[in-house]
């Protein structure tokens, strides 16, 4: 209720990580990871690349182009000896403009290359109209003018990113700048990131893919094992694994169906060992009940205290027996070599015989006054044992029974045992359904020491070879005291009889 | 000259502590320890009930039952260790009219032969007349059954329970009312007693054992005489 690290808050957005899903999520979170690192890697070596190469082609350009301009800057038209006179400046100013005109035209700039020649007297020659003193990086100029002979910088002009190369001439005073648009490279670096970060992606899916079909073939034993073990614990022991086409889990295989092998080995040998040792005992069985009879016949010519002995015996054999009978019935039950006899009775004829054969002839039987005539398909012996039973059990343990009562359920008839004891504390509630699974006796409960200890366990195996069930409730109507019900299952086939039966019941002869 | 008993059991103690309990019901019993023993005295003194032990040396149980039966419809009780309905069918088979699964309440013994020995003196005349069903014909006072004129060979068990089918022609019979009223249990017998001999009526009246014309099976509810 109260939830301090919100974790169910969390687990609602993070499901609970099955191994399915670990393994997708780790195989994803690889491929991510791996693909991403490649792209970004090759991505970043790719730029490195192709920005080195243009800048370096561009700086040999520039360098060139520089020789080129010094070149033809000695072969400018000096300047007039007389520099009052106005005209000869005006036409030595012209001869210096079309002269640098001339040479700017001629350089040969590839890749849209574009020169810019600044005097340092800040006068600026070039042909382009995008260039100016403004455009070229400050610290770059600052660069030049403090004596550096070449200097490059990557900037941005006009938005585009650019790349300048600067070569000072000091013997012109002048800086001669070349710029290279990067524009068509970024583009296609730009390209290229949208490319790789696809790619990335799309490996991420391929190894969600594979992580998920890989886990589910990685499972795919797992479940055979489940489905195996399963199997098995429903009771199937012959249920084997077969994995031997692979090399790897065959070694599972084997380990598991050896386990299986040795449980089934050992069930066997528990079970024939109960089964031997009861067969066994059913000879001397039978001699001292024959015997005991005879004395139990001649019991009025012995002395009192050879009577007292002799009864003390006598019931001690009839226990014994029991208990074998028991412990031979329940071994047959457990192996499942037991054939129902089962035929078609109605339940309260069938009650109100066993009760009136039972030690408490008296019990008063209940049920809904439609369900009278309520037809049962069943082992008649063994419901009346399961019935005989659950009787003994509470003149034994709960001070008697209260009353027996069965209706009809849906596909199903109950029948109710109600007892006037002390209850079965919940905890024993399976318990007691066990063989030998007695609950220790508490004040109040008496025992006369006759019980075999197996009869509610008979009882359970008994209902459970019916296809039905057995449980130990409180009573309904609030008194003290347990209720056992039996639910025995109503098959269908048994409808069609019923209507048989209401139809040949004249015909029965009865 | 009282009714003999014949114990056939390996077992010496458990064959003297049935005799005694046998004896005080006032029984003559007579003990044999294995199948040819049991054999051999059978051929030399007249029997009214044979009780078998099916693990025995030397020839068992049923193939003991089987010799008997070749020769005489004597009532026999199996005596088994096992309670497995293969050793309880296949005595049954071998020709047994009745079984006990050991440790028995000699009590339990006394009644099962007591109620064989009520159906094999029961020729005493009834109210059953002479009756006709088919190719057969029953007369329950002589304790005859006759096909086609010519007598077969029933036991007595299967006699009662061919005349008890035959008593109301037609009518089904549950294998409670079968039970009770040829082997005399009362509310618990084995439905595979009467399964069984019917089976082994069949054998006899039937022309063809597996679709029989007389001992008809009525699903879920039990046998009737097919008039």
């Amino acid at each position: 209720m109260d939830d301090p690290d919100g974790r169910h808050f969390l687990r609602r957005f993070w499901p609970r990580r099955t191994l399915m899903r670990r393994v997708t999520l780790t195989y994803t979170v690889g491929a991510l990871l791996l693909s991403s690192t490649v792209a970004v890697t090759s991505f970043e070596l790719t730029r490195q690349r192709m920005l080195n190469d243009a800048q370096a082609q561009h700086q040999s350009q520039s360098y060139t182009n520089a020789g080129d301009v010094r070149q033809q800057l000695a072969q400018f038209p000096s300047p007039p000896a007389d520099l009052d006179d106005e005209v000869a400046v005006t036409e030595y100013q012209a001869a210096v403009n079309d002269a640098y005109n001339a040479l700017l035209s001629g350089l040969r700039n590839f890749n849209d290359s574009e020169s810019m020649i600044i005097l340092d007297d800040g006068d600026i020659k070039t042909l382009s109209s995008d260039l100016s003193n403004q455009s070229i990086p400050s610290n770059l100029q600052i660069l030049l003018s403090d004596g550096a002979r070449v200097a490059d910088a990557r900037f941005s002009l006009l938005g585009r990113p650019s790349y300048v190369v600067g070569v000072r001439l000091h013997d012109f005073d002048l800086v001669y700048y070349e710029v290279l648009s990067l524009q068509a490279t970024e583009g296609t670096l730009r390209q290229l990131r949208w490319i790789l970060i696809i790619v990335a992606i799309g490996a991420g899916l391929a190894g969600a893919l594979l992580g998920y079909s890989s886990a589910r073939r990685a499972l795919a034993p797992l479940r055979k094992i489940v489905s195996a073990a399963s199997n098995i614990a429903a009771g199937n022991l012959d249920e084997r694994l077969d994995l031997q086409a692979d090399r790897d889990l065959s070694v599972l295989s084997s380990a598991f169906n050896e386990m299986v092998e040795k449980l089934n080995n050992r069930i066997e040998r528990e079970r024939r060992f109960a089964s031997d040792v009861s067969h066994e005992l059913r000879s001397p069985l039978t001699t001292l009940a024959a015997s005991m009879e005879v004395l139990e016949k001649r019991r009025a010519g012995l002395p009192v205290t050879a009577q007292k002995a002799l009864d003390l015996l006598s019931a001690e054999v009839t226990r014994f027996n029991d208990l074998v009978e028991d412990l031979l019935e329940i071994s047959r039950l457990e192996a499942d070599v037991v054939q129902l006899a089962e035929q078609m009775f109605r339940l309260d004829e069938f009650l109100e015989f066993v009760v009136s054969q039972s030690r408490r002839p008296d019990i008063e039987i209940r049920y809904p006054s439609t369900e009278r005539e309520l037809v049962v398909w069943a082992d008649k012996r063994r419901l009346a044992q399961v019935m005989t039973n659950l009787i003994d059990n509470a003149e034994k343990y709960a001070s008697g029974v209260d009353h027996i009562a069965y209706e009809r359920r849906d596909d199903s008839a109950q029948i109710a045992v109600a007892d006037l004891g002390p209850g079965v504390a919940p905890t024993d509630r399976e318990r007691i359904f066990e063989r030998f699974g007695r609950v220790r006796a508490e004040a109040g409960n008496r025992s006369d020491g006759t019980g075999t200890g197996l009869g509610l366990a008979l009882v359970a195996q008994h209902v459970k070879a019916h296809g039905g069930n057995v449980w130990v409730t409180d009573r309904l109507d609030g008194r003290k005291g347990a209720r056992f019900v039996v639910d025995i299952p109503l098959r269908r086939e048994q409808q069609d009889y019923m209507f048989d039966a209401i139809e040949a019941k004249s015909g029965i002869a009865r | 000259m009282g009714t003999r008993i014949l114990t056939v059991e390996d077992d010496a103690r458990i064959r003297q502590a049935v005799t005694l309990a046998l004896e005080e019901e006032g029984w003559d019993v007579i003990e044999a320890e294995t199948g040819e023993v049991a054999l051999a005295t059978f051929g030399e003194s007249p029997t009214d009930v044979v009780l078998i032990d099916i693990m025995l040396p030397g020839i068992d149980g049923f193939e003991v039952c089987r010799s008997i039966r070749r020769s005489s419809d004597v009532p026999i009780i199996m005596v088994t260790a096992r309670a497995d309905t293969h050793d309880i069918v296949a005595g049954l088979e071998a020709g047994a009219d009745d079984y006990l699964v050991k440790p028995f309440a000699p009590k339990e013994l006394s009644a099962r032969i007591r109620a064989m020995l009520r159906r094999a003196r029961s020729n005493e005349p009834g109210d059953l007349e002479r009756m006709k069903v088919g190719e057969l014909e029953i007369s329950p006072d002589e304790g005859l059954v006759l096909k086609n004129g010519t007598e077969l060979n029933l036991t007595k068990t299967e006699f009662k329970l061919l005349v008890e089918l035959a008593s109301q022609p037609g009518k089904v019979f549950s294998r409670e009312v079968l039970l009770e009223r040829v082997w005399g249990y009362d509310y618990f017998g084995d439905g595979r007693l009467v399964d069984v001999h019917v089976r082994r009526l069949r054998t006899k009246v039937e022309n063809d054992a597996a679709n029989p014309r007389y001992v008809v099976t009525s699903r879920g509810l039990g046998y009737k005489l097919q008039p």
